[in-house]
């Protein structure tokens, strides 16, 4: 009797050719990248040429919420993975000797890798970017000198929590149009509906969702929308709320994630 | 008498075996109480009209959709605790090619399914490429229907499982790639013991090297047995009949429409020869002939959509009319 193959192996294979499934995606963020890159030095010398780097600030730095990039990417990643793979087409995949609900969550592991070596990517260009753009302006700070060391995983956990939403869709859902306008649409409609109820309390609770203290934007940054302090001050971003909304987000995509994947497939 | 036609299989080893396997979509039964039984070694023809519970039995074997109740067995294995391990040990091709990888290349593809199967003979898979005369830059997106049957068939052989579980393998297949597909599979089989679970509604390709048959409809197994127990079994009796012959009623059967003076009667039984020889004789009529039938004719008959096995035909010199026959086996 043959065995069925090992899952490090199933995990390479995987690896391996979702790379090549998305390379279009992963061009289209290093060509993004070196225009990026090309305009900033551009930029900064011309600034230097024209004798202005005493005003030149800081170079073109980077926040947390810049990532805001990636995670439009990492909603996108999984609808081009399962684009021919919906789920009244997926007999081959599920026809491989792998339990259906691993190779499923194998293959999102996969589409995650990549996302995690695009994002690394995406700051370490944008670090040596920063770095050469205030070394042409001749400013001498260290680059993100006015970052914590835990905002610069926030890119890492926010592009994850969006990729693991976005996975569970393109996994579960039938048509394309789902997962790729589902949740923007889903936002809108929260937004509109929000706006329609005013300042209720209904309102409020979902906003909350949003903007609340361990809502998407401390997921995406440790940050709440305007919020406050006793004081009246503007909240800086905290780890703690950082990590409570990547956990309870994370934990919530996860969970979705792994309750669409072990769905038997109905194809008769 | 003719007795019912035979549906056990049960006296030596199995390897496919399902008891009491029924599935139901809502309101329709697409399988009802399946008792498959596939001989270790055998090549099994699995035959039925659209509809009757060919695939949903295959997708059943390889855990892609749940059974309604009953069990199966594939090699001894659950399919539904050790879904990996029997897909490990079976070569399947799909009756529809929902491949999914339409942005790959067919070479790619081979490596991809290799990774997946660690018994993958990468010689036999490219000797196979070249027989089918397939090319390993083509995007699968762009195959026809037989280039993708082809894929299939090459990467069901390749990994050489105990079991090749094949659904219409050689659909949309010229006739030349048809003829050239059953060489492969008669050359893998005389390889490497293999047994062979086969759909296909073109039996006659296969009658040179199936060894067993199953016959399928509406959800439910007809006939289950060794096609040499059918070829003996089942015959077309052609006989002489008197003008005033009251044997219509014979195996319980037909109503005669038309009367002549002359008379030669067709019936096909399933049965012991020279009992329904003796049977016929007593009753009048006078046996010419009592031929075994061909599988494509064999599996006609069995397939009639009438409660039948007995089909029986009254023909004359000007004209030509159906004997109705009903149940005869029961």
């Amino acid at each position: 009797m043959h065995p069925a193959p090992r899952w490090i192996d199933v995990a390479r294979e995987q690896v391996r050719s979702v790379g090549l499934h998305v390379r279009v995606l992963g061009l289209l963020l290093l060509g993004s990248l070196a225009l990026y890159s090309a305009i900033a030095i551009r930029v900064s010398m011309n600034q230097r040429a024209a004798a202005l780097a005493r005003h030149a600030v800081t170079g073109f730095g980077f926040t947390p919420q810049a990532s805001i990039i990636l995670t439009y990417l990492a909603l996108l990643l999984p609808a081009m993975m399962w684009h021919d793979e919906k789920p009244g087409k997926r007999m081959y995949h599920l026809a491989m000797p792998v339990a259906r609900s691993t190779h499923a969550l194998t293959k999102a592991l996969a589409g995650w890798f990549w996302l995690m070596a695009g994002t690394a990517l995406f700051l370490v260009v944008v670090v040596i970017v920063d770095a050469v753009t205030r070394h042409i302006v001749g400013q001498s700070a260290p680059v993100g000198s006015n970052l914590e060391t835990w905002e610069w995983l926030v890119p890492f956990t926010a592009v994850s929590v969006a990729y693991v939403f976005s996975s569970a869709a393109a996994i579960g859902a039938e048509t394309p149009a789902v997962w790729v306008v589902g949740p923007p649409l889903l936002y809108a409609g929260a937004s509109l509906a929000v706006a329609l109820l005013g300042y209720s309390a209904t309102a409020q609770s979902m906003m909350k969702l949003f903007s609340g203290f361990y809502g998407a934007s401390a997921a995406m940054g440790g940050t709440v929308e305007g919020g406050m302090d006793a004081a009246g001050r503007l909240l800086a971003p905290s780890v703690g709320r950082w990590i409570g909304a990547t956990v309870l987000w994370g934990a919530a995509a996860t969970t979705l994630l792994y309750l669409v994947a072990r769905r038997r497939n109905r194809t008769t | 008498m003719p007795g019912p036609l035979p549906t056990d299989l049960s006296a030596g080893e199995l390897a496919i075996a399902t008891h009491d396997l029924s599935k139901q979509y809502k309101t329709v039964a697409a399988l009802t109480g399946l008792a498959l039984q596939v001989p270790e070694g055998a090549v099994y023809l699995l035959v039925g009209p659209n509809g009757a519970g060919k695939s949903t039995t295959i997708k059943i074997l390889l855990d892609l959709i749940e059974p309604t109740s009953g069990t199966a067995r594939v090699l001894g294995l659950d399919p539904r605790a050790q879904p990996a391990l029997v897909r490990a040990n079976v070569g399947y091709v799909p009756e529809q090619l929902d491949w999914g990888y339409a942005w790959m290349r067919t070479g790619r593809l081979l490596e991809h399914h290799a990774k997946y199967f660690p018994s993958w003979d990468r010689d036999y898979a490219a000797r196979l490429f070249r027989t089918f005369d397939l090319r390993l830059d083509q995007k699968l997106g762009t195959l026809s229907k037989g280039q993708g049957r082809r894929v299939h068939l090459a990467m069901a052989l390749a990994h050489r499982p105990p079991v090749l579980i094949l659904d219409e393998p050689t659909d949309g297949l010229d006739p030349v790639m048809r003829d050239e597909t059953t060489g492969v599979l008669i050359d893998h089989i005389a390889d490497a013991p293999t047994t062979v679970l086969l759909c296909t509604h073109h039996v006659s390709e296969f009658d040179q090297f199936a060894d067993h048959i199953g016959v399928l409809r509406n959800g439910e197994l007809r006939a289950q047995l060794p096609l040499l127990e059918l070829r003996r079994g089942l015959r077309r009796y052609r006989a002489d009949i008197p003008a005033d012959w009251g044997g219509a009623s014979l195996f319980g059967a037909a109503a005669l429409r038309k009367t002549t003076t002359h008379r030669d009667l067709d019936w096909t039984v399933w049965g012991d020869e020279s009992a329904i020889t003796a049977e016929l004789a007593v009753a009048g009529a006078v046996v010419r002939d009592a031929v075994p039938l061909s599988l494509s004719d064999a599996t006609l008959a069995l397939l009639s959509p009438k409660e039948v096995i007995v089909r029986a035909a009254a023909r004359t010199a000007d004209d030509t009319h159906l004997l109705h026959s009903t149940e005869a086996s029961k």
